[in-house]
């Protein structure tokens, strides 16, 4: 104890070696970003009036384009995002807002500084709202992720989609009572991404954009013309639960929510030529 | 030596009297505990001006949210491109206008926030706010960017999203602000009675 002490100084000098000298999974070498290229991506609501449901009509699969983007090898580690409350003193713990994070705001971390040695450094950081979630991106000079680029990514390139599948209804059905094991420790996907499934849910940008309900259109009336914008939605494929269930995650949250198993990575658009 | 050096920096954020000395106890909020922060008064935790994001007024200058504070505010948000929900949406802001008493009319803010980055430029939206006949010295309308409006909405609770013809579906809500920006009472939906609303307003106001 007391030689741990005697060595804080040091310990503490040493911050940016250790920043630098953290363990890296060989899978992961390289820049902390990948990129995915531009492609279609099959929304998993369809909306009237979109692109995606006018090509459905002539019996095409409906799909959106998604312009390029680099996006986060892994979720964003308690490491990382250490870092940045210790810069951005307004999202520590101690000094957060309820209208920004709700009380469970990094309520499992050991002080208002690090989360301790209860679990890795470098397991994703959760109890995050979407409003820390979206400084801390910000503060990288990046964002998160929307809904599109995320569902674009996770898919994979549409590679082993039902393994894929399989995987998360498992992960589904485990309880969430486990610790967290550390980031990038699995296989990556296509894109060289880790631990889109299996690991936590991630926050997104517009999560807040998927209107299944008739939210807009609470007046009772059912004319068209009355209502600004498309209109009502329908899942492309129904029988598609493990997607279903994130939109239904998605939307059941709000941005001040936290939990124990929802983190985030983020994501940054190419610059246009 | 790194490993061990990671092992010890873990070690010490958990020992008593190391950085963990500076932490206050958590979920304790205002500037009871930063005094640090030089605020005029401490705004509550619960208010909606903790989002710093700066928006832009009819006469295209700079203002944050908490720039309202001091009065009770009805707030939209809207998109005046839009020919259909959102001119009910007004309709509805001002019929709980109009149920107001005069006194109260005078001590409160109607503000609407644009979805429309794009098109709702404060000079549009000084047009709009003429051709509707929105008294200027109780409506308020504001131009934001993509991220200032994500940021409202969300912090609102406002789910809209926009779609390909560059329209936007929207959920239609009049949130009620106390004078600190704490949200009162929403009002959600078209067409919906204005007395609850006006209601809070009147008190808030008093």
């Amino acid at each position: 104890m007391r030689i741990r002490t005697a060595l804080t100084a040091a310990a503490a000098s040493a911050a940016a070696v250790v920043t630098l000298a953290m363990p890296v999974p060989a899978s992961a070498a390289g820049p902390d970003m990948v990129l995915v290229p531009a492609g279609q991506q099959q929304p998993f609501f369809v909306t009237r009036g979109s692109p995606a449901s006018a090509s459905s009509e002539d019996g095409r699969s409906p799909s959106i384009e998604v312009p390029a983007f680099l996006m986060d090898r892994t979720p964003v580690t308690r490491r990382q995002f250490a870092e940045f409350v210790r810069e951005q003193a307004e999202w520590r713990r101690s000094q957060m807002t309820p209208v920004l994070a709700d009380p469970h705001y990094l309520e499992d971390w050991a002080s208002d500084l690090g989360a301790g040695k209860s679990v890795p450094a470098d397991a994703p950081v959760t109890r995050v709202s979407w409003f820390a979630a979206s400084a801390y991106c910000q503060w990288k000079g990046k964002e998160l992720p929307t809904v599109d680029q995320w569902e674009r990514a996770a898919a994979g390139g549409g590679k082993d989609a039902a393994a894929t599948r399989d995987k998360i209804l498992r992960w589904y059905s485990r309880p969430g009572t486990e610790p967290l094991r550390a980031v990038g420790r699995e296989a990556p996907n296509a894109y060289g991404l880790h631990d889109l499934h299996g690991l936590i849910w991630e926050w997104t940008l517009d999560f807040n954009s998927t209107l299944v309900s008739t939210e807009n259109r609470d007046s009772g009336a059912k004319d068209d013309p009355l209502f600004c914008g498309s209109g009502s939605q329908g899942a492309a494929d129904p029988g598609d639960y493990a997607t279903f269930m994130r939109y239904a995650l998605r939307n059941s949250l709000k941005a001040s929510y936290t939990t124990g198993t929802l983190g985030f990575r983020c994501a940054k658009e190419m610059e246009r030529p | 030596m790194t490993w061990t050096r990671i092992a010890l920096t873990l070690a010490l954020a958990v020992l008593p009297g190391s950085t963990q000395a500076k932490d206050s106890s958590p979920h304790t909020h205002g500037a009871a505990e930063s005094p640090d922060r030089d605020r005029p008064a401490p705004l509550s935790g619960q208010s909606i001006y903790q989002v710093r994001t700066a928006w832009t007024d009819t006469d295209a200058k700079s203002v944050q949210l908490r720039s309202l504070r001091g009065k009770p505010v009805a707030l939209a948000m809207v998109y005046t491109s839009c020919t259909t929900a959102c001119p009910l949406i007004l309709a509805d802001l001002k019929r709980i206008e109009s149920a107001l008493s005069p006194e109260a009319r005078g001590r409160v803010w109607f503000a609407l926030f644009s979805f429309d980055s794009e098109r709702d430029r404060p000079e549009v939206l000084k047009k709009f706010a003429s051709a509707h006949d929105l008294d200027p010295s109780r409506w308020r309308l504001y131009h934001g960017d993509r991220a200032a409006v994500r940021e409202l909405a969300m912090v609102l609770g406002i789910r809209y999203k926009r779609d390909a013809r560059g329209d936007y579906d929207h959920s239609n809500v009049i949130s009620i602000l106390d004078p600190d920006g704490v949200i009162r009472h929403q009002q959600v939906g078209l067409g919906q009675e204005p007395a609850e609303s006006a209601n809070r307003l009147e008190s808030l106001g008093r």
